[in-house]
C-alpha cells in the first residue's frame, strides 16, 4: 500500500522544512494577488523613476528631480536602473511568460553598472557620476550614492537568485530582500527626521528621497512576487498568526517611528533635558508596545476559547449520532427479534414437518443477524465486531437449539481474539450457522454420542474458520453440489468472503473455509 | 397457588413480542396467567395470580421498569422465579438485575428453545 493517500509534495530539503509548514495553507488565489499587487509596485516606481528623468533631468523642473529644494537629486544613471530593474521584476512576476533572455539581460545590465559604481567609487576614489553627468551641485549630491548602488546590487541579486524553490534559496532571498528594504526604510525615515544629518553618512550621501521610496517599492514587489517563500509565508498566511501580524503592522511601524519622531522635536525645541527625553520615549514605547500585545493576547484568548467551543459542539455532536447509531442498531436487532417472533407463531399453525423445519432453519438464521447486532452494540464500536466471543456465542446458541446436550453431542469451540467489520462477520457468522446446522441435522444420524469442534484462527488479514465432526460422513451430500438451500448459501457466503472453502472425509467430516493468505508460519 | 400446571407471567410490552413468549410457554405444556404491558400491571397481576415464574422484560412503557416491578413483586410477598429478558446489557443495568437475586438473564434476541430450555432449567418439575 505503499504511497496511498500520500500527495504531499517531495521535500527536496528536509532539515529545512519547517514543522507547520505555513506555505501550504495559502491559497493560490492569494498567491495570484500577491503577485499581481508586486507588479503594480515595479510599474510604480518604474514611473517614478521616468517622470524624475524625463521631467527633472531632461526638461529641467526642479520639483521632479529633487522634490524639496535642500534634497538630493534622483542621479540619471539611479532613475535608468530603477527603470530596468523594474521592468525585470514585473517580466519575472506572473502574467505572461516573457523570454527569459530579457530579465536576465535587464538585470546584468543593472548589476554591472551597480557594481563598476561602487567598485570605482570606493577604489579609485572617482564618481562616475560626475564624469558622465555634471550637476552644478558642488556637495556631489546629484550623483549615484553607494546605498543606491548597493540596493542595485541587492535587487539584482534578489531576481537572480530566484531560480525555483529550494529552502536555502528562499531564506536567501527573503533575507537579501529585507535587507534591501531596511536600507531603503532608513532613508526614507531619516528624510522624514533630519535630511542633513542624513547627508552626514557617506553610504547615505546622495540617495534622492523619490530614490529610497521606489526601493522602498522594488524590494517589497521583490518579497510579494514570492508570498510563499521564508517569513513571507508568515507574513501572508490564512491562519491565525498570519492576520496578527498583518493587523499588528501598522502599529509596528507607526509607533517607534511617531515616538522617536516626538522626541526630536521636543529636542528641536529644547523641551526638558535630552536624557529625560529619551527616558519618556522609551518608556511610551514600553506602554504602546504593551498595550498592543494585551490587545492581541485578548484576541488569542477569544480564538481559543471558540475553538474550546467548538470542540465541545462536536465531541457533543459525535457523542449524539453515536446515540442515535445505538439506537438504530438497536430497533433493527428488535425488528428481527420481531421477524423470528412472527415466524415460529406461523409455524406453530403448520402441521407439515418440513414446513415446520424450513421455518425453524430461516428462525435460526435470523437470530444469528439479531445476535451480530447485539454484540455490536455490547461492544460499543460500530465499525467493527469481536469476531471471536461473537462466533463462541454462535456455537453456544447453535448446540443448544439443536439440543446437543440431549443428543450426547459434545460441542467445543476454540478461536483467538480478533475483530473485524459488520461485512465479514455476518457471512462468518451465518457460515457458521449453516455449517453445523448441516452437521447437527446429518452428521450423527444413527450415533448415540459424537463431538463438534468449531476452531477460529485468525492472523493478518488471514483467517480460517473449520468445522469437525466425528460422525457418519456427509456420504451423498457433497457440499459444493446441489443439494439443499444450505449449500447454495454456503458457496454464496464463500464467495461474499471471497474465501475458500475445503471439505475432507476422515474420521468423520472437516470442513475449512480460508480467507486471505497464511503469513509466515504455517498454520 | 399453583395446580398441576406452573403459571407463567408474561410481561413485555411489544404485543407480538409477548405473544410469542406466550406461545414458547403454551406449547411446553404451561399456563400463561397474564400478558403485562406496564410495571404497574405486572404489579398487579402477580398479586392477583401469583405465578411460578415471570418473563420480564426489563425495558417497559411508563417511569418504572422490569426491575422495579421485580421488587415490588417480591415486596409484596410472593417468591416467582424471575427470569429478566433484556435488550441492552450496560454495566448499570446489569448490576440492578444481578442484586435482585434472578433465575436467568436472557439478552435479546431469544430464541424459542433458548426460552424453553431456560424455563424447563428455572420451574420446580
Amino acid at each position: 500500500m505503499a504511497g496511498r493517500g500520500s500527495f504531499r509534495p517531495l521535500n527536496r530539503n528536509p532539515r529545512w522544512e519547517d514543522p507547520l509548514s505555513d506555505r501550504l495553507t495559502i491559497t493560490p488565489a492569494t498567491v495570484r494577488a500577491y503577485r499581481r499587487a508586486a507588479r503594480w509596485m515595479a510599474v510604480a516606481a518604474a514611473l517614478i523613476a521616468a517622470v524624475s528623468l524625463i521631467g527633472g533631468t531632461l526638461l529641467g523642473i526642479p520639483a521632479l528631480h529633487q522634490v524639496f529644494p535642500d534634497f538630493s537629486h534622483m542621479a540619471p544613471s539611479t532613475a535608468l536602473l530603477i527603470v530596468l530593474v523594474c521592468s525585470a521584476v514585473y517580466l519575472t512576476s506572473g502574467g505572461r511568460r516573457p523570454l527569459r533572455i530579457i530579465p536576465l539581460t535587464l538585470i546584468a545590465v543593472t548589476g554591472a553598472v551597480a557594481v563598476a559604481q561602487l567598485g570605482l567609487y570606493f577604489w579609485s576614489g572617482i564618481n562616475l557620476e560626475l564624469y558622465l553627468y555634471r550637476t552644478a551641485d558642488p556637495a556631489g549630491l546629484g550623483s549615484m550614492s553607494p546605498a543606491a548602488a548597493f540596493c542595485f546590487c541587492l535587487a539584482v541579486l534578489c531576481v537572480a537568485l530566484d531560480q525555483g524553490p529550494g529552502r536555502r534559496v528562499e531564506h536567501l532571498y527573503a533575507g537579501v530582500a529585507a535587507l534591501g528594504l531596511c536600507i531603503a526604510l532608513m532613508d526614507l525615515i531619516a528624510y522624514s527626521f533630519d535630511v542633513k544629518a542624513l547627508y552626514a553618512v557617506e553610504l547615505f550621501r546622495a540617495m534622492a528621497v523619490h530614490a529610497a521610496f521606489c526601493f522602498l517599492l522594488i524590494f517589497l514587489a521583490l518579497l510579494c512576487r514570492r508570498p510563499t517563500w521564508s517569513w513571507m509565508a508568515v507574513a501572508t498566511g490564512p491562519l491565525n498568526g498570519s492576520t496578527a501580524f498583518r493587523r499588528m503592522l501598522p502599529a509596528a511601524i507607526l509607533v517607534p517611528w511617531l515616538f522617536c519622531w516626538l522626541g526630536l522635536q521636543a529636542s528641536n525645541r529644547a523641551l526638558l533635558t535630552p536624557n529625560f527625553r529619551l527616558v519618556l520615549v522609551a518608556a511610551a514605547c514600553i506602554v504602546v508596545l504593551l498595550a498592543v500585545l494585551l490587545i492581541n493576547g485578548r484576541r488569542q484568548n477569544l480564538v481559543s476559547a471558540l475553538r474550546s467551543q467548538a470542540l465541545v459542539d462536536l465531541q457533543t455532536a459525535v457523542a449524539q449520532r453515536d446515540l442515535l447509531l445505538r439506537e438504530v442498531y438497536h430497533r433493527v436487532k428488535n425488528n428481527l427479534q420481531l421477524v423470528e417472533a412472527l415466524l415460529l407463531l406461523q409455524s406453530q399453525k403448520i402441521e407439515s414437518q418440513q414446513a415446520r423445519d424450513a421455518i425453524h432453519t430461516t428462525r435460526q438464521r435470523i437470530h444469528m443477524l439479531g445476535m451480530v447486532h447485539q454484540m455490536i452494540l455490547e461492544g460499543g464500536d460500530y465499525d467493527s465486531v469481536d469476531l471471536n466471543t461473537f462466533l463462541k456465542d454462535v456455537v453456544h446458541s447453535l448446540a443448544g437449539a439443536f439440543g446437543a446436550g440431549e443428543r450426547g453431542i459434545q460441542v467445543t469451540y476454540g478461536g483467538q481474539p480478533t475483530r473485524c467489520t459488520l461485512e465479514e462477520a455476518i457471512p462468518l457468522g451465518l457460515l457458521t450457522n449453516e455449517l453445523m446446522s448441516n452437521t447437527f441435522k446429518h452428521a450423527f444420524e444413527g450415533r448415540e454420542s459424537g463431538r463438534v469442534d468449531v476452531t477460529l484462527t485468525a492472523r493478518g488479514d488471514f483467517l480460517r474458520l473449520t468445522v469437525a465432526d466425528n460422525g457418519v460422513g456427509r456420504g451423498g451430500r457433497p457440499i459444493n453440489g446441489r443439494i439443499s438451500l444450505g449449500s447454495d448459501i454456503i458457496r454464496a457466503l464463500v464467495a461474499q468472503l471471497d474465501g475458500s472453502l475445503k471439505e475432507t472425509a476422515e474420521n468423520g467430516t472437516r470442513i475449512e473455509v480460508t480467507i486471505g493468505q497464511p503469513a509466515g508460519v504455517d498454520l | 397457588m399453583s395446580n398441576d400446571q406452573h403459571q407463567v407471567l408474561v410481561v413485555e410490552d411489544n404485543m407480538i413480542t409477548a405473544l410469542y413468549y406466550a406461545s414458547v410457554v403454551e406449547v411446553m405444556g404451561l399456563k400463561v396467567c397474564g400478558k403485562a404491558a406496564t410495571a404497574e400491571q405486572a404489579i398487579a397481576m402477580a398479586a392477583n395470580t401469583h405465578p411460578a415464574a415471570i418473563l420480564m422484560d426489563v425495558r417497559l412503557r411508563g417511569s418504572r421498569d422490569g426491575i422495579d416491578a421485580a421488587e415490588s413483586i417480591r415486596e409484596a410477598g410472593d417468591e416467582p422465579r424471575i427470569i429478566y429478558i433484556t435488550g441492552s446489557n450496560e454495566p448499570e443495568t446489569m448490576k440492578r438485575m444481578n442484586e435482585s437475586n434472578p433465575a436467568a438473564i436472557l439478552v435479546k434476541p431469544v430464541m424459542a428453545e433458548q426460552l424453553e430450555r431456560t424455563l424447563r432449567k428455572v420451574l420446580p418439575h
